[in-house]
């Protein structure tokens, strides 16, 4: 049995999705079942359907304006709504205790597939690209660091699928290790083309809203967006990460272990880390891509380790799946549910697969939820599961 | 934090021929090798993820660790950039994407290639920064043994850019990685690492020119004192603007 971790509060958070620009939109298209896929407006030369964050994003001020793209667009979205927490906690704790690190898949690749294309018309790059600031993995890093002035540790975590999701583990062992008094973790990622096309090449980009442990799936659809999280050592928080458990397959680049272990790995460490029973755990917010495979293997893992009646369902059609930042948006909607007493029924999931033999919720339920899990499964077989508290 | 302690080094750079022989200059360029490692997971890998497995092994060899249960931390600035570069290529051309070119061109392909190897199941992570990526990684490296003990394997690497992105940097490729472990090993004398720190007194040293704008050339000063078995303060030099460092006992 491995030690409890604290808990650490969580003081401030802001998400953007396809469901919607700010905190508040994202949550309203959530409790009114919205699903946020639509046409992306790229040129493919297939039909696919993506979650699209399809307000005008806010521009960045004058002074930052070197760091100009989407990205940091989104990061600056997500920055203003807890511009007043984080600078509380500047000022508190100083600006070399507070750190930044923020999960991202594909960094500011959109932004040098534009440039690229832009350099092969012309032969220069369009004004502004900057290869650090807007194509690196570090891109929305440094954009936050320069925007709230922090010189704290500031990194990216770049695993894929689990990006955002891992961010949570370096906030607690900065904590624990009394490196920073807080930390702003998250994830952005933004849709590109490579992305679009990579997941048809491999078979597995459905040309339909996806349709987690649905009969007949056939692959997931992409989408964009990002949250920030504000944890703090101290303080009173909308909600508590509890747990969290990270680990790795070592299987292949691409699938799942078939068995699972590395993800029931991760869901028991997080369990273990909370201090918590498998029954305690009141809604699991699955990764469900809606890829046949990874589905299935999410079953029988969650049955594995929580059995088969905790209320489980997946967010991806309503977001679409954001890859790098799905960790962080998904943490964010389950923090949601938790203060509302609610849970989503895990929309395009009827018919459901007959193999699945876990409690898919097929329609939404009110319930009090003390305690909550996230899976964030990626690439490479790297695994990461969050257990949040309810604060109260 | 308290110390760590490096039991194993690894490094690459087609510049200069081992850790061993770090600073003097090599007389031609070669490649990464991996012996020892199925050749086969490294079909379709970059260089940046060839020269990753390379000092990871060669780092795993000489801490005697082992290489199938070993926690890893892997980093990288621009990571696949090369395979990047190749897919946009390809949708210039409207030609379909290699769907193992694709699934290579993630951040953590390189950690993603050492754990399939080794069927490694343990704690691994993939980072990414600009100026302060070595201190970043070496960051999580330490908060991880400061939380859980035992030992971890960090690597980083950076390849070269590819043309026209070598406009923003034409430096040579170059990767290293230490073991690291939270105690001194018994009855072996290594050098340890202490006080990580951020000051905005810490002033940055020259880049050589080879290396200029590579993110990992910053773990350069921290290399050339443990190869001299200095005990020492090294600053983290990518740019003027860095402003961490480490001290070094050897």
């Amino acid at each position: 049995m491995l030690a409890a971790y604290p808990a650490v509060p969580i003081t401030a958070f802001s998400v953007c999705s396809a469901l919607g620009r700010d905190t508040r939109t994202t949550f309203e298209g959530l409790f009114s079942e919205r699903e946020g896929l639509r046409a992306p407006a790229v040129e493919l030369p297939f039909r696919t359907l993506a979650g699209v964050v399809d307000a005008d994003l806010p521009r960045l001020p004058a002074e930052f304006v070197m760091h100009e793209s989407r990205i940091a667009r989104i990061a600056e979205q997500l920055h203003s709504e807890i511009a007043t927490e984080v600078a509380r906690a500047v000022a508190k704790y100083g600006p070399e205790r507070v750190a930044i690190v923020v999960g991202t898949s594909t960094g500011g690749l959109a932004e040098t597939e534009h440039a690229i294309v832009g350099h092969t018309k012309s032969g220069v790059f369009p004004h502004g690209y900057d290869l650090d600031r807007s194509h690196s993995m570090a891109a929305a890093v440094d954009y936050l660091r320069v925007r709230t002035g922090i010189v704290g540790p500031a990194y990216a975590i770049s695993t894929a699928c689990s990006s955002s999701a891992k961010v949570f583990g370096c906030a607690e062992r900065l904590l624990a290790a009394n490196v920073v008094d807080a930390a702003i973790v998250g994830g952005i990622d933004t849709l590109c083309q490579t992305t679009l096309r990579g997941f048809h090449s491999l078979g597995i980009l459905s040309d339909e809203a996806c349709r987690p442990f649905g009969e007949g799936r056939n692959g997931l659809s992409l989408g964009e967006g990002g949250a920030l999280f504000l944890l703090e050592r101290e303080g009173e928080g909308r909600a508590n990460l509890l747990g969290i458990g990270e680990s790795a397959d070592g299987f292949h680049m691409s699938s799942p272990h078939p068995e699972g272990v590395g993800a029931k790995a991760a869901m028991r460490e997080a369990l273990e880390r909370a201090g918590l029973s498998a029954s305690a755990i009141g809604y699991v917010n699955a990764h469900g891509t809606g890829t046949p495979k990874n589905d299935l293997v999410e079953c029988a893992t969650i049955e594995a380790v929580l059995g088969t009646d905790v209320p489980v369902s997946s967010t991806k059609r309503a977001t679409g799946h954001a890859l790098g930042a799905a960790g962080a948006i998904e943490a964010a909607l389950v923090i949601a549910c938790l203060e509302r007493g609610w849970m989503p029924r895990s929309l395009g999931a009827d018919p459901v697969d007959a193999a699945v033999r876990i409690h898919l919720l097929r329609e939404p339920a009110y319930a009090k939820i003390d305690y909550a899990m996230s899976n964030s499964f990626g690439f490479g077989g790297s695994n990461a599961c969050l257990v949040f508290g309810a604060s109260r | 934090m308290k110390p760590v302690y490096v039991r194993g080094v690894g490094f690459y750079s087609p510049l200069e021929p081992s850790f061993a022989d770090f600073g003097r200059p090599r007389s031609g360029p070669s490649e990464p090798s991996c012996p020892g490692f199925a050749q086969a997971g490294l079909r379709g890998t970059s260089l940046a993820t060839r020269s990753t497995v390379h000092v990871a092994l060669e780092a795993i060899r000489q801490s005697g660790v082992n290489p199938h249960t070993v926690p890893t931390v892997f980093g990288s600035n621009l990571g696949e950039v090369q395979t990047a570069l190749a897919l946009i290529r390809s949708m210039e051309q409207n030609a379909p994407l290699s769907p193992i070119r694709f699934k290579n061109s993630v951040h953590n392909t390189p950690a993603a290639i050492f754990g399939i190897a080794h069927e490694n199941r343990a704690f691994s992570t993939s980072i990414g920064a600009t100026d302060d990526l070595v201190p970043m990684l070496l960051l999580e490296a330490i908060a991880y043994l400061a939380r859980h003990g035992g030992d971890v394997l960090v690597a980083c690497a950076e390849e070269p850019l590819p043309a026209p992105l070598s406009v923003f940097g034409n430096y040579a490729p170059l990767a290293f990685a230490f073991v690291l472990s939270a105690s001194a090993p018994e009855g072996a004398s290594v050098p340890s690492l202490s006080n990580l720190r951020y000051d905005p007194r810490t002033v940055a040293g020259a880049v050589p020119v080879e290396h200029r704008g590579n993110a990992c050339a910053a773990g350069l000063a921290l290399l050339s004192a443990l190869a001299g078995h200095d005990s020492t303060t090294v600053a983290f030099a990518r740019s003027a603007s860095s402003r961490w460092s480490i001290d070094v006992r050897a």
